[in-house]
């Protein structure tokens, strides 16, 4: 009885597939559009946030370069930007040993590698830093010698210089203490001072 | 508009009712002619549905006990037993469970309903079945009438029901606390005697019939109530007597059709009122008939319900698309509104920052040198020269003289510290952390004169320490080689022999290890 019914009624259940699936065409159509439309919204909104994020980048930026690129252009000039001076290093120190600042002295330069900071280019993004390693040994009258050794060095080396460590020692029989300015003992002295060049990471 | 068949044995009448309308009525007999006439009416149903209603005198209620068992097996049993009994009635019947056997096994006790003879309206079921007339159901009055028991009669116990639906039968129906027991038809004739008589005397039969098959006991009280129409009341009221086991109640039509829900009651007898009780019952819960009957009826309930799919998915898809058309449309502004606003700002780009692009992109570059640059500068004070003038000043505090340093090894140190003999002079600075970059330097000379004994080299060792523990920017210190460390934290490992002959102490040698602040180089 019951395939009968269906039988008899199977143009009206034809219908109804044919209305469900038109209707599903349809809303799926009318989706299709409506995403579309959220799409092109959504891009339209990537790139105003895009722009908008380039031009207070831009914006920021003008304010760094206000802020630091004549120091910038100064430290360029002098040389501790982009590349390392190593001659002028080597001037600065004969210029201080003819001064009388220093009696003698022995160096030695270990050539340049990368400065190794893990968190480096988070602190200081955009940048490479590269380090030479120099070894001096100096005879000295007294401990201010190498303070004014050191003062000469800063004052008229194109170069960034960090000491790094010092050994200062009377040799033989000490006469007099190291601390001691008028003290009668020479005393030696080996240092080892890092120099830093700094290179944009684009470069 | 709702069609009801009432079929009272050789009588069909069709109502017609609109919601709580009576709007007419046709009565047919089942005659060549009548039964013509009703093929005439039946061709001019363009559509709806009908239901009918049975009123005959060949329909049987018995009360039986079956045993207790599932759904399927009770029907194969009550099947059984109809074909038993009532061969031609397989299709003509219908039972519920009204209550269960206390004692034994529990049976079940059914009540079967039972049109004993189908032929009596199978012309009339012919006739609609040729002209593919939806028939939703049929009906038994007696068992519907339950319901118009439980709205008239306040008493619970024992009702009879007397209505009269044609002029020439008498219906009895018997209830215990509302539940149909048993009923019948008495044909009556009355150009013979009054209604009233004749409800006398049906009353007084069936009450005893009711006592003799234990429906009630023999002094049970029986509460009569008395369908019919208003001016007949008096009439029979002058017949039957209140007695102390009968009591009469009567219900004029017109009173009764407030009280069930319609407005208005054709003719003065009762089926009007069965037929709307009928037309307010559920539309696929009929007593009788075999399931082809009511296949036209399943068709049309079919169609409906997928004209019905058909309209809401319609209808739902249109309201969804439109919802998506305006939200697209609201989308749509928007995006203009944005591009609007992304062009402006662009224009705004090119007008102000465009030809400086290129120096822009070096920003960081430029600012990261320059704070490097810094970082590296704020170290000057982290020198040898620095951490020496420091370390004289401290000895020249402590007022110890006859201090001679014969070795210093300075290094920068970054972080705390723990033990000074694991600090590495040679370990690289980390300028991107934020540890405070100190100094760090191992110191050894010689304390004292070489005419200084035992107490003074003490007191001068105390002096120089007691100074250096009070200083702020002293970190940490530690003696490596001090032969008179006599500090109560520190280990004292020393050996001393008496020499008579020695004119110097030979204890003058130290070392320390310190680690001196750096001046909040960060």
């Amino acid at each position: 009885m019951y395939k009968s019914i269906l039988r008899s009624s199977k143009k009206h259940i034809i219908s109804m597939m044919i209305v469900i699936i038109a209707s599903a065409v349809f809303v799926a159509t009318g989706y299709y559009y409506w995403n579309n439309k959220i799409e092109k919204k959504q891009s339209a909104n990537r790139g105003l946030q895009s722009i908008l994020a380039k031009y207070e980048l831009a914006k920021k930026n003008t304010e760094i370069i206000n802020n630091y690129k004549s120091k910038y252009n100064q430290l360029k000039a002098k040389g501790m930007i982009e590349s390392e001076n190593r001659l002028s290093w080597i001037k600065g120190i004969e210029l201080a040993v003819n001064k009388n600042l220093i009696t003698s002295v022995q160096y030695k330069i270990n050539k340049q590698e990368k400065y190794k900071d893990a968190g480096l280019s988070q602190s200081y993004p955009g940048i490479e830093v590269y380090m030479s390693n120099m070894t001096i040994e100096m005879d000295l009258l007294h401990e201010g010698d190498l303070y004014a050794f050191f003062n000469e060095l800063k004052n008229n080396v194109n170069g960034l210089f960090e000491i790094k460590s010092c050994d200062l020692s009377i040799p033989g029989k000490p006469i007099g203490s190291i601390l001691d300015s008028n003290s009668e003992s020479n005393m030696k002295a080996k240092c080892f001072v890092n120099w830093y060049s700094i290179k944009s990471s684009r470069a | 508009m709702k069609r009801i068949f009432y079929i009272s044995g050789f009588k069909l009448t069709a109502f017609h009712w609109q919601g709580k309308d009576f709007v007419g009525s046709y009565a047919f007999d089942q005659t060549e002619d009548g039964l013509g006439l009703f093929t005439k009416y039946l061709e001019s149903i363009k559509s709806g549905s009908l239901k009918i209603l049975v009123d005959v005198i060949e329909e049987d209620f018995i009360k039986e006990k079956i045993p207790h068992v599932g759904k399927n097996d009770q029907r194969a049993i009550v099947s059984r037993y109809i074909n038993r009994l009532y061969r031609k009635s397989s299709d003509f019947y219908t039972y519920k469970i009204i209550g269960r056997e206390t004692k034994g096994r529990k049976d079940d006790i059914a009540l079967y309903s039972v049109i004993t003879n189908p032929e009596v309206f199978s012309k009339w079921l012919d006739s609609i079945q040729s002209k593919q007339i939806p028939l939703s159901g049929i009906w038994s009055l007696p068992l519907i009438s339950e319901s118009i028991v439980k709205q008239i009669a306040n008493e619970s116990g024992n009702v009879l029901l007397v209505s009269q639906q044609v002029p020439n039968n008498l219906r009895q129906s018997f209830f215990i606390n509302g539940k149909f027991e048993i009923s019948r038809n008495a044909v009556i004739n009355p150009d013979e005697l009054s209604l009233g008589e004749y409800i006398n005397e049906e009353v007084e039969q069936t009450s005893r019939f009711l006592a003799n098959q234990r429906f009630i006991g023999f002094d049970e009280i029986v509460n009569i109530h008395v369908i019919c129409s208003s001016r007949d009341i008096e009439n029979i009221k002058t017949e039957c007597e209140d007695t102390p086991l009968k009591v009469y109640h009567y219900h004029a039509i017109n009173d009764i059709k407030d009280t069930i829900g319609c407005n208005e009651v054709p003719g003065d007898l009762a089926s009007g009122l069965f037929s709307f009780l009928c037309k307010s019952k559920s539309i696929i819960s009929g007593h009788y008939g075999p399931k082809e009957l009511f296949r036209y009826f399943y068709r049309k309930l079919l169609n409906s319900s997928i004209h019905a799919i058909n309209f809401t998915v319609i209808i739902i898809s249109i309201l969804i698309v439109i919802n998506y058309f305006i939200n697209s449309q609201v989308l749509e502004a928007e995006t203009v509104v944005l591009n609007q606003q992304k062009d402006r700002i662009k224009n705004k780009y090119n007008r102000d920052y465009k030809q400086n692009e290129s120096e822009l992109s070096q920003a960081v570059a430029i600012q990261s040198s320059v704070l490097f640059y810094d970082r590296v500068d704020a170290l000057k004070n982290i020198s040898p020269q620095n951490f020496m003038n420091k370390f004289s000043l401290f000895l020249q505090k402590s007022g110890v003289q006859n201090i001679t340093i014969t070795q210093v090894s300075w290094s920068s140190n970054q972080g705390n510290v723990t033990k000074t003999k694991n600090i590495k002079s040679n370990a690289y600075l980390e300028f991107s952390s934020n540890k405070e970059i100190k100094h760090f330097a191992k110191i050894k000379g010689l304390i004292g004169s070489k005419a200084d004994d035992f107490g003074n080299a003490v007191r001068k060792v105390n002096a120089i320490l007691a100074t250096l523990d009070r200083h702020q920017s002293i970190e940490r210190l530690d003696i490596i080689k001090m032969p008179f460390d006599v500090r109560p934290e520190s280990d004292l490992n020393n050996s001393y022999r008496f020499d008579g002959n020695a004119k110097e102490s030979k204890h003058r040698d130290f070392e320390f290890h310190v680690v001196v602040k750096g001046d909040g180089n960060v």
